[in-house]
């Protein structure tokens, strides 16, 4: 059996396994090296340790070699002196020198990048280097020889912090290193005795370490995994565990020994590993140790997460604790519906053991699971079917996940209880405690009922359609709530929902009508009540200087929610301002503290605006059947923009989606499109955006401590990060599930059975953790402990026994029924068992043997979801896969969890396994874009570099690999090959780009600029045509440029346009250029008229004409020499008559001349230009009538041959105004103009006998449509005129 | 969507909800709570149009608001220390900026800029930028405002320098805007199945769409689309329509007064107020909605009638016997009643100024010539006319939209002509108008005839023979046989008093028609401007299946302008078709402002 090799380490098991036999043979003695592994099954650095050997001349070689000893590549060394080498989280080898000089290399050692630790570092020398991981990445800090620290926190972000100075250190200090804690990194400084806590703040502390013997120097120090724990080794061989802020002690060992360990390190959260020359000693927290005497010295120590990997002379080995085997797992007889441990009037059984966890199991079918921490305990009810799983720390909270749809999530003070009750397909998550909180959420259609003990009870009723919904972080909280003899029934009605709260001996009675809501407040022994109208809302009470204050006493217990001194208050100060929009059926409940929420909810139709606090603000805004649920802390503020028929924010209905969460100074800003969602959550430097498309998953990406990033659909994912002290919420449909990445001191939510959910709060300082976390110290995993349930020796857990009943089926053994039969009634456990404990299973033919055991009593269960059983096999398929020795990444199933499925496909792409990549992404069926052709991206990239391969072979293979596969650039696979000078190839692969806006900057980023400008032209894009000509324009000189666009008619154009607003001289030349004479000319025709001088005007207009003579456009050059000549008329005029004449045109001249009666001049001119006759005649009565020269004008009337009529002469003096000179010439206004005449004259009669005189019938009838009514008389003469005419037709 | 079945139209007014949350999303970025606006004059109406007035900008944390000042550099700005300038994407404007900016700076007044571009940002604003060294200290950004609602059925881009720019300086670059504004349409309304472009530039930008479609993913569900049809109307494959005079009164107000951004402004000979009374046409308005179409004879009753129906209601006080009647009337209807009659007597005052003018001058000559013009006869008294015109210098513009007319209808004025008219019209106007001619010939809207005419004995012969317009006007039966009443019109020709029906509208209710292009070749032949493509897509039309919902909805998108004159007459046809048409346009401008846009003003 597995256990044979187990050994106990007090209540718990270790164990060994070997992964890889080393051939490294006599050719590496690991003594004589530097040893730099990475985590994760991660690659060895390994270089010849010449710090004894006084010939420093030659130079060392580092080798890199995969986890199971393969050889990936060498470097001849030839930079400075190497104080340390390590490896980066994106497994980057990093080489620090003693200058402070990093050195950053791939797996290939290829030479990345390099940068400095600052002058300081430089100057003073580096005595020692920390590599470590920080909640950015990867940082470094550097101890020198002046005994200052100097920290980067993240290799990606250089900024240098210099660590505090520790008081009077003027000697190397006996131990130190580097902790995360609290979202910053900061040093351990061991000054013999004294430890010192320093940070880039430039603060220190002093640490008090509970040491039974206060004196002794600290020589060594190991920081776990997780930055929770600290180990402490001392100058008289005393091994000191406790937690990392030294505030708890668990134990001393005395190991007896002055030598310091050669490595001393954590294995996972649960024991110290110290190794010396010829032992190895594992220490747990209670005192208990193993010890390995090892046969062949020197053997290295890589700590993981879960365990520690041991690199010997022939083996690699991996040493980790039997997952979750200290804890007691207690079997439960079936048919028994209670268990361990009952408190007094209530409920669960559970076993408590001090830091352990228990595991119980209540009804058929059904299973809670809940771990225990000293003084704490949990209630539960259950009820058939249904699963609940609950944590609890003192004081603290529970968080449940239940299947089948529904849920329970209870928390309990001492000596009262809440215990909740849940209906079939409906879920309430409900907690009370001093200072703590409630959660419920509810979808659509459904119901909560909370049930409590006698005496009180809380009871939400929810109408078809509605739901309840309450959000709870801290300082905030939610609605119904009751104390002792009182109650609060609370209803609703369509559309309204009410908040009610009360206190002892105080009642609240609301009512409600038809959209309204009502929002009350209680204090002890008072009460209010609100009465709504209909489509009224919010009545509060306000005091003046306006607020409403919930406030609630010592011992009672509030239902809005209440921490401890703190209270919620919805208050209006002067100069501050709640602002709510309300829309038709719609509320608004606004609460506010400082450093609190806002929560709003939403029904069908309506939306909510929340209300600022000092500096921030939230501006919501909403469509018709969209909602907003906004959360807010100071300073920050939210911004959401919606497109019709979308979206919500922090709450989700059918189909609907959410966004929330800020931070203190971060933004979000969603943008929804129509069907899809977005969900962002940023801190300040840091953006995360996530798009999401329906039926699709969330990605989240962390930056520095930053995130969260929840949304879910109907089977999609959500994956949560989060930072410590501040926690996630999620809230999930249907059918979804939920997924998170833990950081470093940071914490989680869940992994969770099929069909449920979980919904996890998480309080400040605490953590709720559902999956295992490896090293922390409160976790609940239910079914981890599977791999010592099943194999431990006598074990009656019912995985065991599923195993043995499988193992009895293979050899026909009738004893398998007997096995089942026991375990009947918990075979959903035992399979889920099995599953999980092949999961943690290295040996594949184990595995296998587990998962014929699943496979074999899923076949009893009728209802069993298939899908964790699918989801292990196709993770241990992966898992053996990359197990294998000739790809050598040695993971554990937990360590895959936390450095998730993305990563390791990106540890496979930077070893360049594309083929295995790829295949592992169709095997999971990821989305194209993210993953077979993101790496196929690589992989172009990759193959581009390959330089022995011809151009035409390389653009070849990559089109037929990567056709036209979505989420490929080929731009960026050209740029790649442009970095590595292969433009042709570059040139080649653009070809294939379809966006001309990422060939054009390309292309002439190579200096292709004709080809960039053909593309530029194709595309239409006049951007992208500009940013080419004008590119061409700084690099060749004009002649050049000119004749490259002189054949391209858009390009021309458009330059044409620039130069007419950047520089219009540069015009003109492009014309000459172009022996564009016409245009020349007419730029200079417009020119001469911004000269100022003569002179200057006529030079340019004799230009002008010269070109258009050259233009053989003789017309155009006979108008200039024309205006040169007028021009030249006009100065003379001007300096005789003093008026101005300038820019008159000819016309305009002549009759200003005429109108200053100076008519020789005039008829000059008139000869010059050769005036037509009409022309003159028309300015020449206009220009006396004017002058109101009316003897001159019957003068000119009465010339020879007027080629005009005299109808102008009469409209000339009407228009001038003189009617009685118009007269004058009616007379001689012939045939039917004259009728025209009078009628512009207005006198009818008249004309109507004009018209009679003409025998014109249609005249007579022009001037009867001129008639108003008051001319009646004038109307009868043209009807007796007509019929004289009609008559003597006749 | 339902609105289309029940006979509506899409709701545009979506457009500028969207513009306007762009907008907010812009002025509010990253850091920009408090700022001080400069707006670019050109964007102040359409802006206004949008945002409904500065309150909005009020409510998104602008403080002053300054009006981007083109001739003076020097302006100091006094305010806040963040600024947001809303500007258009040009180089003098990038120019005035960078000299705000480097100015300040020297001043050592430090102050975070955001220069927002409307309706896209540029290359070359930001090369000018960087040029003036000003890059590093402004965020760049842009808002999607291209097409403003008008009205129920109009959108218009406002950007009246697009015909100068394409159709002169052959600058393409607001092409892009167009195919971006469809694109959003598009995006909003469905994708359009059916598309038909009218001339080169309409094609222009159809390619110019499909290649962003490309980059976008869009998936075409047509049955949901909201509109059916989409022409792509180049302006160029229909001059003369622009140079003929309006005569229904919507056109007339334009021509008279100004319409800008969906506004006329009525000066104190109108309202008798000191301040000129700005007022929306819309079709809200009922009153107006009822005149808006008519031709202008009939615009003079039907305000007649209206007065005697207020005054009918203002009457019914009279005969109030109960104190609660009264009340009632002062409170609902005094205000909309008094509201009415002082909009009443605007439109009553602006018709008297239209007369007005009508009586003016030789008005009915003017009239006269043109119609002949548009009939092809009588050319040499047309000529002649021309020529007088010009001789007596009448209005400029006037001279040259007959100039223009004549050239367009003959295919170009005989050569002989052609140098007669261009000697006087310069010694009329002044020479540099020979640059004028230039343009003008560049466009194709002015140019003398070419081929044998030259070795025609006479000029006028060469008038005689058959022009494309000529063929056209056969073919299409642009000029209507029988009188139009134009009371109760039954042609679309109404819009220019029964004496021609626009080419560009009767075009499109031939290929409405058709469906398509089948049969129009010999059609084609004769159009002015070289290409036609068209594309047919699934109809949602009768034929295939059921008619679709958008079937009946047609956006009609002139590209370079269109006028009032035409919007009227496709109005009509909607009317008589049953068809529901929505007008894009990336301005509407009149004869006057369509000609002075490519006139030659010499800058002193």
């Amino acid at each position: 059996m597995a256990s044979a090799t187990w050994l106990p380490l007090g209540h718990v098991y270790y164990e060994k396994i070997e992964l890889y036999s080393l051939d490294w043979g006599d050719q590496i003695d690991l003594s004589k090296f530097f040893v730099a592994a990475a985590p994760y099954g991660g690659p060895v650095a390994l270089m010849r340790d010449d710090s004894n050997n006084p010939n420093v001349n030659v130079k060392p070689t580092i080798h890199c070699y995969t986890s199971a000893g393969k050889h990936i590549s060498s470097l001849r060394w030839n930079s400075g002196r190497l104080k340390k080498m390590g490896w980066s989280h994106t497994e980057d080898l990093l080489c620090v020198q003693d200058d402070g000089v990093v050195l950053v290399y791939d797996l290939f050692l290829n030479f990345k990048r390099q940068f400095g630790m600052g002058q300081e570092a430089k100057d003073t020398k580096v005595m020692d280097v920390r590599i470590f991981s920080s909640y950015k990445g990867t940082g470094i800090a550097v101890l020198t020889c002046s005994y200052r620290i100097f920290i980067i926190n993240s290799i990606d972000d250089l900024r240098i912090r210099k660590l505090a100075e520790v008081p009077g250190l003027n000697s190397a200090p006996t131990a130190w290193g580097i902790i995360t804690m609290d979202g910053q990194s900061q040093a351990l400084v061991a000054k013999q005795n004294e430890m010192y806590l320093v940070d880039h703040g430039g603060q220190y502390q002093q640490q008090n370490i509970e040491l039974s013997s206060p004196s002794e120097a600290i020589m060594d120090m190991a920081i776990s995994f997780n930055n929770k724990y600290l180990a402490l080794f001392t100058e008289s061989g005393i091994v000191w565990i406790g937690s990392a802020d030294l505030k708890k002690k668990y134990c001393e060992f005395n190991t007896k020994s002055h030598q310091r360990p050669t490595q001393f390190m954590w294995s996972g959260p649960g024991a110290v590993v110290a190794l010396w020359d010829k032992l190895m000693l594992v220490i747990g927290p209670d005192k208990d140790y193993i010890s390995y005497p090892l046969y062949i010295s020197i053997v290295h120590l890589v700590e993981e997460e879960d365990g520690v990997r041991i690199i010997g002379r022939e083996n690699v080995e991996f040493f980790r604790k039997v997952p979750c085997s200290t804890y007691v797992c207690t079997r439960i007889l079936p048919g028994s519906s209670v268990c361990t441990c009952v408190l007094t009037g209530s409920y669960v059984c559970t076993h408590i053991l001090t830091g352990s966890y228990v595991c119980t199991r209540i009804l058929p079918g059904s299973y809670v699971c809940t771990c225990i921490l000293p003084g704490s305990y949990v209630c539960t009810r259950i009820l058939p079917g249904s699963y609940v799983c609950t944590r609890i720390l003192p004081g603290s909270y529970v968080c449940t996940c239940i299947l089948t749809g529904s849920y329970v999530c209870t928390c309990i003070l001492p000596g009262s209880y809440v215990c909740t009750c849940i209906l079939t397909g409906f879920y309430v998550c409900t907690r009370i405690l001093t200072g703590s909180y409630v959660c419920t959420r509810i979808l659509p259609g459904s119901y909560v009922c909370t049930r409590i003990l006698p005496g009180f009870y809380v009871c939400t009723r929810i109408l078809t359609g509605f739901y309840v919904c309450t959000r709870i972080l801290t300082g905030s909280y939610v609605c119904t709530r009751i104390l002792t003899g009182s109650y609060v029934c609370t209803r609703i009605l369509t559309g309204s929902y009410v908040c009610t709260r009360i206190l002892t001996g105080s009642y609240v009675c609301t009512r409600i009508l038809t959209g309204s809501y009502v929002c009350t407040r209680i204090l002890t022994g008072s009460y209010v009540c609100t009465r709504i109208l209909t489509g009224s809302y919010v009545c509060t009470r306000i005091l003046t200087g306006s607020y409403v204050c919930t406030r609630i006493l010592t011992g009672s217990y509030v239902c809005t929610r209440i921490l401890t001194g703190s209270y919620v208050c919805t208050r209006i100060l002067t100069g501050s301002y709640v602002c709510t929009r309300i829309l038709t059926g719609s509320y608004v409940c606004t609460r506010i503290l400082p450093g609190s929420y806002v929560c709003t909810r939403i029904l069908t139709g309506s939306y909510v605006c929340t209300r600022i606090l000092t500096g921030s603000y939230v501006c919501t805004r909403i469509l018709t059947g969209s909602y907003v649920c906004t959360r807010i802390l100071t300073g920050s503020y939210v911004c959401t923009r919606i497109l019709t028929g979308s979206y919500v924010c922090t709450r989700i209905l059918t189909g609907s989606y959410v966004c929330t969460c800020i931070l203190t100074g971060s933004y979000v800003c969603t943008r929804i499109l129509t069907g899809s969602y977005v969900c962002t959550c940023i801190l300040p430097g840091s953006y995360v955006c996530t798009r999401i498309l329906t039926g699709s998953y969330v990605c989240t990406c962390i930056l520095t401590g930053s995130y969260v990033c929840t949304r879910i659909l109907t089977g999609s994912y959500v994956c949560t990060c989060i930072l410590p002290g501040s926690y996630v919420c999620t809230r999930i449909l249907t059918g979804s599930y939920v997924c998170t990445r833990i950081l470093p001191g940071s914490y989680v939510c869940t992994r969770i059975l099929t069909g449920s959910y979980v919904c996890t709060r998480i309080l400040t300082g605490s953590y709720v953790c559902t999956r295992k976390l490896t090293g922390s110290y409160v976790c609940t995993r239910i079914l981890t402990a599977v791999t010592e349930q099943i194999f431990k020796i006598a074990s009656m857990e019912p995985g065991a026994m599923l195993y043995e009943a499988s193992r009895e089926f293979e050899k026909k053994s009738q004893k398998a029924d007997d096995y089942i039969r026991m375990i009947k009634d918990s075979l959903d456990q035992a399979v889920s068992q099995c599953i999980q404990a092949a999961g943690h299973e290295i040996e594949p033919s184990k595995q296998r043997a587990l998962l014929k055991a699943a496979s074999f009593g899923k076949c009893f269960l009728t209802d069993y979801n298939p899908e964790p059983f699918f989801n292990m096999c196709q993770m241990l398929r992966i898992l053996n896969q990359v197990r294998m020795p000739s790809i050598g990444i040695p993971l554990t199933y937990s360590q895959l969890e936390h450095l998730t499925m993305r990563v390791l496909i990106d540890r496979l792409v930077s070893r360049k396994y594309f083929y295995l990549a790829i295949r592992i992404c169709q095997y999971l069926k990821l989305p194209e874009a993210e993953g077979a052709s993101r790496i196929l991206g690589h992989w172009a990239s990759y193959t581009v570099m390959q330089r022995k391969e011809d151009d035409d072979y390389v653009a070849n293979i990559i089109r037929e690999k990567m056709g036209d596969t979505p989420g490929v650039s080929y731009s960026d696979i050209a740029s790649k090959a442009l970095e590595c000078g292969r433009e042709e190839l570059a040139i080649r692969l653009l070809d294939y780009e379809p966006k001309a806006a990422k060939q054009v900057p390309l292309l002439l980023q190579m200096n292709k600029k004709q080809i960039a400008l053909n593309k530029a032209i194709d595309s239409g894009d006049t951007d992208l045509i500009y940013m080419v000509l004008l590119r061409l324009k700084d690099t060749k000189n004009q002649g050049e440029f000119f004749m490259t666009i002189r054949n391209i008619p858009e390009a021309i154009s458009l330059y044409l346009q620039f130069c007419r607003q950047q520089n219009p001289d540069l015009i003109e030349q492009l014309y000459y250029q172009e022996d564009n004479f016409q245009e020349l000319g007419s730029c200079q025709v417009m020119k001469s008229f911004k000269q100022e001088r003569l002179d200057e005007r006529l030079k340019v207009l004799a230009d002008a004409k010269e070109n258009f003579t050259r233009a053989r456009n003789e017309f155009a050059a006979k108008q200039v020499e024309d205006e040169m000549k007028l021009l030249r008329c006009q100065r003379r005029l001007e300096e005789e008559s003093r008026k101005p004449y300038m820019d008159l045109s000819l016309h305009q001249t002549i009759r200003q001349l005429i109108v200053d009666n100076n008519n020789k001049l005039a008829e000059q001119l008139r000869k010059d230009f050769k005036v037509p006759d009409k022309r003159y005649w028309w300015l020449r009565i206009d220009a006396l009538a004017e002058a109101g020269d009316w003897m001159e004008l019957e003068k000119f009337s009465k010339a020879k041959k007027p080629p005009l009529g005299m109808d102008a002469f009469f409209d000339a003096c009407l228009k001038y105004g003189n009617k009685r000179e118009a007269i004058k010439y009616i007379t001689r206004v012939t045939g039917e103009k004259k009728v025209q005449c009078w009628i512009k004259l207005g006198d009818l009669r008249s004309a109507a006998e004009s018209a009679f005189e003409n025998k014109s019938e249609d005249q007579l009838i022009q001037v009867l449509r001129k008639c108003s009514p008051t001319d009646r008389a004038i109307e009868e003469q043209i009807g007796s005129y007509r019929q004289q005419l009609t008559t003597g037709r006749r | 969507m339902a609105a289309a079945v029940s006979g509506k139209l899409p709701d545009v007014y979506r457009l500028q909800e969207l513009a306007k949350e762009d907008l907010k999303r812009c002025l509010n970025a990253n850091g920009f709570q408090d700022k001080d606006l400069v707006l670019d004059p050109d964007l102040m109406k359409p802006l206004d149009r949008i945002t409904g007035g500065a309150s909005f900008l009020k409510e998104n944390g602008v403080d002053k608001i300054f009006k981007l000042d083109r001739n003076d550099r020097q302006t100091k700005l006094v305010g806040r220390d963040k600024r947001v300038y809303l500007v258009k994407p040009k180089i003098n404007i990038m120019k005035i900026i960078a000299d705000h900016i480097s100015s300040e700076k020297s001043r050592g007044e430090k102050r975070q800029y955001r220069i927002v571009m409307v309706p896209r940002k540029l290359f070359l604003c930001e090369m000018i930028l960087e040029q003036e060294g000003v890059m590093g200290s402004c965020d760049l950004d842009q808002v999607d405002l291209d097409l403003v609602p008008l009205d129920v059925d109009i959108l218009s881009m406002e950007t009246p320098e697009f015909f100068k720019s394409y159709f002169l300086n052959n600058d393409s670059t607001m092409l892009q805007t167009v195919s971006n504004s469809i694109l959003r349409i598009q995006q909003l309304m469905g994708e359009i199945p059916n598309v038909y472009c009218l001339g080169k530039t309409g094609k222009m930008c159809y390619e110019l769409l499909k290649l962003i479609q490309g980059e976008s993913t869009i998936i075409p569900d047509y049955p949901r689309s909201e509109i059916g049809h989409l022409f792509l109307v180049d302006r160029g494959i229909d001059f003369v329509t622009p140079l003929c005079s309006q005569v229904v009164y919507e056109g007339l107000l334009d021509d008279m007064f100004g319409i800008q951004c969906g506004c006329v402004e009525f000066g104190p000979e109108i309202t008798q107020k000191d301040q000129p009374v700005k007022i929306r046409l819309h079709s809200e308005d009922q009153m107006y909605e009822g005149i808006r179409n008519q031709h202008f004879t009939n615009v003079f009753e039907l305000l007649k009638s209206k007065a005697q129906d207020l005054q009918s209601v203002s009457d019914k006080r009279k005969n109030f016997t109960k104190v609660s009647d009264m009340k009632d009337f002062v409170a609902n209807d005094l205000r909309s009643l008094n509201k009415s009659k002082a909009n009443l007597s605007y439109h009553i005052g602006a018709c008297e100024q239209i007369i007005k003018k009508k009586n003016k001058g030789d008005f009915q000559e003017f009239m006269q010539t043109e119609h002949s013009l548009l009939e092809g006869t009588g050319l040499k008294e047309n000529m002649n006319y021309i020529e007088d015109s010009i001789n007596k210098q009448n209005n400029m513009t006037s001279n040259l939209k007959l100039l223009c007319l004549a050239s367009l209808v003959n295919d170009g004025i005989p050569v002989k002509e052609y140098k007669t008219f261009k000697t006087q019209f310069a010694q009329s106007h002044g020479f540099e108008q020979i640059v004028t001619f230039h343009n003008l010939k560049k466009i194709g809207l002015l140019r003398e005839q070419e081929g044998p005419s030259h070795s025609m004995p006479a000029g006028m012969a060469a008038l005689t023979r058959n022009s494309s317009f000529k063929n056209l006007r056969k073919k299409i039966n642009l000029i209507p046989s029988v009188e139009t009443d134009l009371r109760r019109p039954c042609d679309m020709s109404y819009v220019f008093s029964g004496a021609y029906s626009p080419l560009s509208c009767k075009l499109i209710e031939q290929v409405l028609q058709k469906e398509g292009f089948q049969g129009m070749d010999e059609i084609k032949k004769y159009l002015p401007s070289e290409l036609h493509c068209h594309v047919r897509l699934k109809t949602p039309g009768p034929k295939t299946n059921q008619p679709g919902r958008a079937a009946k909805v047609v956006l009609v998108y002139f590209i370079g302008g269109c006028t009032y004159s035409e919007i009227a007459a496709l109005r009509f046809l909607g009317k008589q078709t049953g068809y529901k048409f929505i007008i894009a346009t990336t301005s509407i401008f009149n004869t006057n402002t369509f000609l002075e846009s490519v006139m030659e003003k010499p800058q002193v």
